[in-house]
This record gives structure tokens, sequence and C-alpha cells, in this order.
């Protein structure tokens, strides 16, 4: 596949994909500030609906709301289209690559042949670029790959019309034109007040109270449900943070890179500040999740109550940050 | 291979073996191009093990290993984990890391 260069090396699929979109129409958004402007940055605990058996815990937004926010707050004109027919989602696909639109896919990463198979789990969001079509075959640029890739028409077509949760009905998305101008400072404003207000929002699945509830719940597992149960649930909690793109520490390494970003444009100290907090929460995640792990695994002296103590200090650290942002930023 | 990266990827396989708490097990027994994670590997190691890696890695060499890519990419073998810290941690870390 040398003919075709990868275009989405990123540390996160839709991030990724939104930098590239936007870099083919010459607009410089990084993977972090696409983050950022796109308030991707969230935590949500909904221990009543199970993914795959776990309750479901998210450190981001929606899929597919970082990008629609991201070209929405830089005056970007974008498309999204869904797809109830197989075909005509084939043929439409065929037609942008004809006319040479660079369109982002969302796709259920199970289905993709080139995936090597030990990586593919079901997961309904996963984001790739399609570079073009030989003969039958889609080339495909995605983030878990070093080089643009193969891609059969019946495991792109499997991918894309996957049923479940966050189903992708063929989802297509790409770029038409965007304004010359926009206020930097208001974008960036516009991104983390949403973060902002959201993460503060007093409601219990939601934001910080949602980290309390989660550690609330991790408190109780061990008594309410069998050993086995209780460590899937842990270890789920983990997988949330540190796999499937979250380029580390439940996307607080990234947010805290956006601040950071911004800062230096915008010339806020603040925001510097509230960089390097972000930056020491983010680790507070990451040895969160080794405690974590340390339990589920009975590699550690800690037990359930430590972890959920640890997640109580993170949640307290990371409510300062916002905390921080509302009074000296917005 | 030089003798610095002997010392280096026999020091990470010690640390990580007693990391995860593999028994029966000597950083010998583990091939530097052998693969690190899966069933079929010497250590059995999963994708939540990564993380015993990952804070090897920080608390040792400063280095901080961000992104589903980066990790796929570095933790492929011990010899890639050896390179990337030799690239990118400072000769005094690394130094210091192998005489602990």
């Amino acid at each position: 596949m040398s003919d075709y260069k990868n275009r989405n090396v990123s540390a996160h699929c839709e991030t990724g994909v939104t930098n590239i979109l936007f870099e083919e129409k010459g607009l410089k958004v990084s993977e972090p500030m696409a983050l950022g402007i796109g308030s991707g940055l969230f935590f949500f605990y909904l221990p009543f609906l199970k993914v795959m058996g776990n309750p479901l815990v998210s450190y981001r937004s929606f899929p597919g709301t970082i990008f629609k926010k991201c070209c929405q707050r830089l005056g970007v004109t974008y498309i999204v289209e869904r797809f109830r027919s197989k075909e005509k989602g084939a043929k439409r696909l065929d037609n942008l690559i004809q006319k040479k639109i660079l369109v982002g896919a969302q796709t259920n990463i199970y289905w993709l042949s080139y995936i090597p198979k030990k990586f593919r789990f079901h997961f309904n969001a996963h984001n790739i670029l399609i570079l073009d079509k030989k003969g039958s075959d889609y080339i495909v640029s995605d983030p878990l790959l070093e080089e643009a890739a193969i891609c059969p028409p019946r495991s792109l077509e499997k991918a894309r019309f996957s049923k479940g949760p966050l189903a992708p009905k063929g989802m297509l998305y790409y770029l038409k034109n965007h304004s010359k101008d926009f206020d930097y400072e208001q974008v960036v404003r516009k991104g983390i007040r949403e973060t902002v207000n959201r993460m503060l929002v007093p409601m219990p699945f939601i934001g910080i109270r949602a980290m309390k509830s989660l550690s609330k719940s991790i408190r109780k597992w061990p008594k309410a449900l069998s050993q086995r149960r209780a460590r899937l649930y842990l270890a789920s909690v983990v997988r949330m943070q540190e796999e499937i793109g979250t380029g580390g520490a439940g996307f607080r390494y990234m947010y805290a890179g956006f601040l950071n970003e911004s800062g230096t444009k915008l010339n806020n100290k603040a925001l510097i500040e509230a960089s390097k907090q972000m930056e020491a929460v983010a680790d507070e995640w990451r040895n969160f999740a080794t405690l974590a792990v340390g339990v589920c695994k009975e590699r550690s002296k800690a037990n359930y109550d430590d972890v959920a103590d640890h997640l109580l200090a993170t949640a307290a650290r990371e409510e300062a940050v916002y905390k921080y942002l509302k009074e000296n930023f917005l | 291979m030089n003798e610095n990266m002997n010392q280096l990827l026999f020091k990470l396989k010690s640390d990580l073996i007693e990391a995860v708490g593999a028994k029966n097990i000597t950083p010998d027994e583990i091939g530097n191009e052998d693969q690190i994670f899966g069933d079929n590997t010497a250590l059995e190691l999963d994708s939540l093990d990564a993380l015993e890696l990952v804070t090897i890695l920080e608390q040792n060499f400063d280095l901080k290993i961000n992104g589903m890519k980066a990790s796929r990419d570095i933790f492929q073998s011990f010899n890639k984990i050896g390179l990337h810290v030799l690239e990118h941690a400072s000769e005094n870390s690394v130094k210091s890391y192998i005489s602990q």
C-alpha cells in the first residue's frame, strides 16, 4: 500500500479523522484542539445500562459530537449522511470517492478484516478515512495501522452497517467549505465552557458527581457481586479509560495538551496553569487504573475500598481544575 | 546488540515479571523479538497488563506512552521498547535504571 500515505496516524480515531479532514481544507486543528474545541472531555456512569455485560462508563462525549461541534464552532460546513439501505450506502460512498472527496466513516472495528484478529472487538464508533477504491476494494486509512490498508467491500459493508449500541447506520461524513475567519479565543472559550458546565452539573450520573457515584459502586461491588463479576466490572472501568483510543487516562492527557496549546496561542497564563493541573489529574487517573488492575488481578494488597478512595480523591482534583477554569478563564 | 541494550532489556523484563507476578519464568526465557501480549506468549499478558509497562517507563524514564497507536507500536517486543527508551529517555535515567 506504498502508493497511499496513511492519513490518520493518531491517538484517537474521531479527533484524528477530524484533524485530517480539516487539514485537507487548509485548516490546522491538532487532535488535542479538536478534543477541546469539540468539548469531547466528559464523564458519565450509567450503572443501569450495560454494554457487553458491564455498566456503561465513558470518559468522553457521545461519538460523533466532537467532529460536529468542532465544525460548528469553527464555521465549517459539514455533511453527515446515514443510510437504511446497504446498497445505497455503498453507491454513495463510491460516488464521493469518484468526486475525490475525502470521507470519514463510522464503523464497527470487529468487521474490519485488515485489523489483526487479536485487536478486534465489537465497538461501533471506530472512525476511519476512505482514501480511494481500486477494483472492488477500498483503500482506507485507520489510526490503528501504520500504513493505508485494503478493505474488501463485504468487510466495509459489515463494519458500516453493524447493529447494536451506537450503530453506525452506514454513516459517512465530509467537509464542504469553511469561513476564513473565526475568533480563536471565542471558539476555545465555547469549548471549555461546555466542558466545565457539564462536568460540574449536579446530576448523579454526569460529570464529577458521576465519578463519586462510581466510587460508591466500586465500594459495593465486592459485597454485592460475585468475585468474578466485581473484577470484570472494575476491569471494564479501566479498559474504557486506557483503551479504544483514549489517549491515556480517559482523554485527560489529551485535554491537558489542548489547554496548553490554547494557552500558548492566546498567551493566557490561566490556561497554561490549568493544563499543568489537568496533567496532574491525568497522572492520578493512571494511578487509579494501575491500582484497579492490581486489585482485578489480585497482585496488590489494595482492595476495592482503596480504589474507591483513590477515585474520590481524583474526582476532587479534577473538580478543582474546572472551578479554576471557571474563575480564571470563563 | 550492545551491552547497554542487553542490560536494559534484562532489567525491563525482570521488572515486568515482578510487576505482573509471573511465576516460574526468568528474563532469559523471554526473547527480545517475541510478542509481549497475547495467549501464546511467555508472560500471557492482556491489555490491562500494558499499564504495568506504562508505569515502569513513566517512573523510571519519565516517558509518557499515550494513545493506542503509540502503545501498540512500542509494546510489540522488548527490542522495540528498548529502542524507544534509548531514543527518548535521558542517558542518565537509563544508566541509573540499569545500575539499580
